[in-house]
């Protein structure tokens, strides 16, 4: 896989007047993951929607550059980015084949079928592609959404709170993909609230949105140990 | 400077509408030629409320294209604000001319009718702003419609005259008088709709400090 | 660089969703004929009005075009609407192109409203008896024509009502002014097409109506163009 560098510079959104995230900063290349961890509200996700192109940040800027090429369309960054969250949904009436056949067919992915089943046995979905999303359990929706993420086969993977809803044997698999991401020489961000699962990444920033002060106090309340987790091992 | 130019504005304006008054004479050749000279008004607000519609529709394209500015939202809402009302002031001149000239207040003449759906166009605008929560999304959404709808409107002046019979004179029937008048009224009014733009321009600015603050506040 | 393989994906996925739910389908075909039966119910009843011939293809004219506003209100913007409430914008804004997922959807779009248009063009002209000099050549284009200007701005005005809370009737407040040149030239084209304004076998109804197709041809071109052009700010934003 191609190398890749992202530099994040003092990202801030504000919507309206209600700041949601102030200057976040942060520098990766190639096999690193980063952990982005912080309270409910600290801006997390919406940082990792930023980041995806998503969201436009109210100030700062992001370099993305992929074999020393400067990322900039939009065109070319859905070819560099894929991103899995709680809020990636997917179409109910078809089936999870279809749908990610659908979303290889617009990103003009080199995929066949046998590919795309592939993914979805490599997710645990291998015996229910062929039944609608609509009828899949909560679990169920997030392995596809792990699937989606990595079928795109990006070098720039963000994940926002992958585990949720994931039994024992999915939180493994959220290991698994981060871990190829990293010998593939991808970078990964990794959004969580979990300490152990923040523990996957080489090291941890805090994202600490509006509420900075609010913020603040919930650590002199909480002590260390409530935060230490978050650091991470880095 | 700004202060001067208001009190030039003032005096231009009130020396125009006495000219309208008092020195133009009556338009000969229409039923009613002394209530004729209600164009002197009647075509300037038209004037202004076009020169409003292009301003709305620039600065949407500015904001929709050029980095989301809230600045760009905040000139073209006001622009469009104005240009609603501009041509509210046009349709009910004339309406006031139609109904002494043609004997009735509606015709669905040509330009009547374009006002009329100018008119609606806002409307439909206000009606999306509002709709909208997130001011970045209502912001790049109504940009989108002013500038689709200000691609279209021109369609509208070019279709609506071939498909409906016209009632509105020929320019003919108005002296140099008249063109000199509607001429430094039109400037006058072109004048105002920049000072009112200013106003608002600087309320909106005001009232995000507002908010910020308030949102430091909390 | 038009992405054809883009743009028949989303093509396939609107028609195959569609398809499988039926909402839009027949919710818009009830609506078309629930139309044209009041239409009929106010004009045929007793005692009979008495139309001539060309009074009768205007009122035709008229009604048919109000029709399919109205039933392209009720289901053109559904192809937004729906991506935004499901939450499926997010994947698609992260995997395809601004003009891919627009020219899907308007063709898709298109191809509802032709296929609306297809049922309730001959049954309000058989209902309100205004056929007896169509020519249906010169009825097709104009019909043809029309719905692809309907469904391009509607197209574009139900991704802009997609973002908005309250979506009930502002289709129809957004499109109806944009949409007003396109009318009045269909109007006028649908009731050459009926034998108004021309006299048979003298002036054909191509010569009058050829100036109403121009209109509706360049509509469709400087709206498609518009909407495309300002769809790829808004879609990457």
């Amino acid at each position: 896989m191609s190398s890749i560098r992202i530099a994040v510079e003092n990202i801030g959104k504000s919507f309206g007047a209600r700041r949601v995230l102030r200057g976040i900063s942060l520098e990766a290349v190639s096999g690193e993951v980063v952990a982005v961890t912080g309270a409910n509200g600290s801006g997390k996700s919406t940082f990792l929607k930023i980041v995806a192109g998503l969201i436009r940040p109210s100030s700062g800027t992001i370099t993305l550059t992929v074999d020393d090429r400067e990322i900039a369309e939009p065109d070319a960054r859905r070819r560099v980015v894929s991103y899995a969250g709680p809020d990636l949904a997917f179409y109910p009436e078809l089936t999870a084949q279809e749908n990610l056949s659908f979303f290889a067919e617009v990103r003009t992915l080199p995929i066949t079928l046998a590919g795309i089943k592939n993914s979805l046995v490599a997710v645990g979905l291998g015996g229910r592609g062929d039944d609608p999303v609509g009828v899949y359990s909560s679990g169920m929706r997030q392995r596809l959404r792990l699937a989606f993420a990595t079928m795109l086969d990006t070098p720039l993977l963000l994940l926002d709170e992958p585990s949720l809803a994931l039994d024992k044997e999915g939180v493994r698999l959220v290991a698994q993909t981060i871990e190829r991401q990293r010998a593939k020489g991808g970078v990964t961000l990794l959004a969580t609230n979990d300490p152990e699962e923040a523990e996957l990444g080489d090291r941890a920033i805090t994202a600490n949105g509006a509420r900075s002060q609010t913020f603040s106090t919930l650590i002199a309340v909480g002590g260390p140990a409530l935060v230490s987790g978050g650091i991470g091992k880095g | 400077m700004a202060t001067i130019a208001k009190i030039v504005l003032g005096i231009l304006t009130g020396v125009f509408t006495a000219l309208a008054f008092l020195y133009l004479k009556p338009a000969e050749g229409f039923p009613r030629p002394e209530l004729a000279r209600i164009v002197a008004l009647h075509l300037p607000n038209a004037m202004a409320a076009i020169v409003a519609a292009f301003v709305a529709a620039i600065f949407g394209w500015k904001y929709l294209a050029r980095g989301r500015n809230p600045l760009d939202d905040a000139k073209s809402k006001i622009a469009a604000v104005l240009a609603a009302i501009f041509c509210g002031l046009t349709t009910v001149t004339g309406m006031v001319f139609a109904q002494y000239q043609w004997g009735a207040p509606w015709n669905w003449d040509p330009k009547q009718t374009c006002i009329f759906l100018l008119l609606l166009i806002y409307a439909a605008y206000f009606v999306l702003r509002a709709g909208i929560e997130d001011p970045e999304k209502k912001g790049a959404t109504a940009a989108a419609y002013i500038v689709f709808a200000g691609v279209m409107t021109p369609l509208l002046g070019y279709v609506i005259p071939k498909y409906l019979p016209s009632l509105h004179p020929t320019n003919t029937k108005f002296d140099a008088a008249y063109h000199t008048v509607i001429w430094g009224m039109s400037a006058c009014l072109i004048g105002i709709f920049a000072w009112l733009q200013n106003i608002g321009i600087r309320y909106e600015q005001v009232k995000g400090m507002a908010q910020q603050l308030e949102e430091e506040m909390a | 660089m038009w992405g054809v393989r883009e743009i028949h994906a989303v093509f396939l996925k609107e028609l195959r969703t569609e398809w499988r739910t039926k909402v839009a389908l027949s919710s818009t075909a009830l609506f078309a004929i629930g139309g044209v039966t009041l239409a009929a119910l106010a004009l045929r009843g007793n005692p009979p009005l008495a139309l001539d011939d060309p009074s009768r293809a205007s009122v035709a004219a008229g009604l048919l075009w109000i029709l399919l506003f109205f039933t392209g209100a009720t289901g053109l913007g559904r192809a937004f609407a729906l991506e935004e409430e499901r939450g499926t914008a997010l994947a698609l804004r992260l995997t395809a192109r601004a003009s891919a997922v627009w020219i899907g959807k308007f063709l898709a779009n298109a191809l509802l409203i032709l296929g609306l248009a297809i049922i309730a063009t001959p049954m309000l002209i058989t209902a309100l008896d205004a056929g007896r000099n169509v020519n249906a050549l010169l009825l097709t284009c104009v019909v043809a024509s029309g719905c692809i200007g309907i469904a391009a701005t509607m197209t574009f005005a139900g991704a802009l009502v997609a973002q908005a809370s309250a979506k009930s009737g502002l289709l129809a407040t957004l499109s109806l002014p944009a949409l007003a040149p396109l009318f009045v030239a269909a109007i006028h084209g649908t009731r050459a097409a009926l034998g108004v304004g021309t006299r048979l076998g003298i002036a054909p109804a191509f010569q009058t109506g050829m100036g109403d197709l121009q209109v509706l041809a360049s509509y469709a071109v400087i709206s498609v163009t518009a909407a495309l052009m300002l769809f790829d700010y808004l879609w990457n934003d």
